[in-house]
């Protein structure tokens, strides 16, 4: 269980530089699992807060890019898992809530478009593996945060690979 | 296309993130302590609660039964709410031991592993509760009049106990035959059931525990 550490001024000093540091990291994990600007900032609120919880085990002496993106996908895929299709299946439309979320540009070209779709066709897990990948992450911290090996890993990607081929094809008639 | 060009793509929504961290740049920070709370404190809570709950009764229930070995029917009664006491310490202990292992700093896969895991066994305890509940009634009647009046049910009333059993039986297994029954029909009453007898939390945890095992494969 994450330890809720008493947090002492200078600890939550730091972790609030951390994370200011941090802070697209957090938006744009947020921003490939939500569906709307409120989708986003729920959930960009909802990582960092858990990464607040579980700041008193943070062992300083590991990357915190590592750190900060396993509570994000781990918040993230749960988020998906639960809130999202409740929230689907609730919330009717509204413009103010449904305003465009990091990938949704009002002037999106072919690309964009294109990667808002295939990040959303992805399942949870898959999502992460190609959120991590356009993110530049190595593939050792890739594996590292996902806790695969580093073949699994390839295999995933070039299946990722695979699959972006056919769905730019399908939906856009794009090579 | 290739992933590569996506990546550059990706690459360039940087202008909007920086939108949003700069309007919001505070607001991360300013509201942690509102929803630093974890998530799954009510279920601990609630687990830990079962647990005490469960030991009180089971300690109740071995005095009651252990007082009462000359009179069978009691014995049996007292031994089946003693059961069902120990029934309830251990979904309490099991919940809490998987609720203890989430930890979110710990890689993807193995939480999201023990949270599809947390959610089968929620809505498979569900379940065993639910039958339980039923099935303990007549126990219950037959230790309550026992404690409160002194009376033994069984040599009293034993046709009114049976009739009470296979009533409680019934109540208890309906639902499951009808959701059976229900789903055979398909609509809007079969997806009723799934929602009232968690079914659709057990397909669900189960799909993800499939995904999950697939995942780790290479």
């Amino acid at each position: 269980m994450q330890q809720s550490a008493y947090m002492t001024s200078e600890a939550g000093a730091e972790f609030v530089t951390l994370l200011g540091e941090h802070q697209r990291l957090v938006y744009r994990i947020a921003g490939g699992y939500g569906r709307g600007r409120a989708d986003v900032e729920d959930l960009a609120q909802e990582i960092a807060a858990q990464a607040w919880r579980a700041f008193g085990s943070y062992d300083p002496q590991r990357r915190f890019s590592t750190w900060l993106y396993r509570i994000a996908l781990n918040v993230a895929i749960s988020w998906l898992r639960t809130e999202g299709p409740r929230r689907r299946r609730s919330v009717p439309y509204d413009a103010d809530l449904h305003e465009p979320a990091i990938h949704d540009e009002p002037d999106a070209d072919d690309g964009i478009r294109i990667l808002r779709g295939f990040i959303e066709a992805q399942s949870p897990l898959d999502r992460a593996v190609l959120l991590l990948y356009l993110e530049d992450r190595p593939q050792a911290e890739i594996a590292e945060i996902l806790g695969i090996t580093g073949t699994n890993l390839t295999t995933k990607i070039n299946r990722l690979k695979e699959r972006l081929k056919t769905y730019a094809e399908r939906e856009h008639g794009t090579r | 296309m290739e992933l590569d060009e996506l990546k550059s793509t990706w690459q360039r929504l940087d202008r909007r993130v920086d939108e949003l961290t700069r309007m919001h740049r505070s607001m991360l920070t300013h509201t942690l302590t509102r929803k630093a709370r974890w998530r799954l404190v009510p279920v601990l809570i609630g687990s830990v609660l079962n647990i005490i709950a469960g030991a009180i009764f089971a300690v109740a229930c071995g005095a009651f039964w252990s007082a009462h070995l000359d009179k069978p029917a009691v014995v049996v009664a007292g031994i089946t709410l003693h059961l069902a006491s120990i029934g309830l310490i251990l979904i309490g202990a099991v919940r809490v031991a998987l609720v203890l292992r989430v930890n979110y700093t710990q890689p993807v896969l193995e939480i999201q592993k023990s949270l599809a895991a947390l959610q089968a066994w929620e809505a498979r305890s569900f379940h065993a509760v639910w039958l339980a509940s039923w099935v303990i009634i007549p126990a219950a009647l037959t230790a309550a009049v026992m404690g409160l009046a002194g009376i033994d049910l069984w040599q009293v009333a034993p046709a009114w106990i049976v009739a009470n059993f296979a009533v409680c039986l019934v109540g208890g297994l309906a639902p499951l035959l009808l959701h059976r029954w229900a789903h055979r029909r398909g609509g809007k009453l079969a997806a009723w059931f799934d929602a009232f007898l968690m079914n659709r939390s057990v397909a669900r945890a189960k799909e993800a525990l499939d995904e999950l095992d697939e995942f780790a494969r290479p």
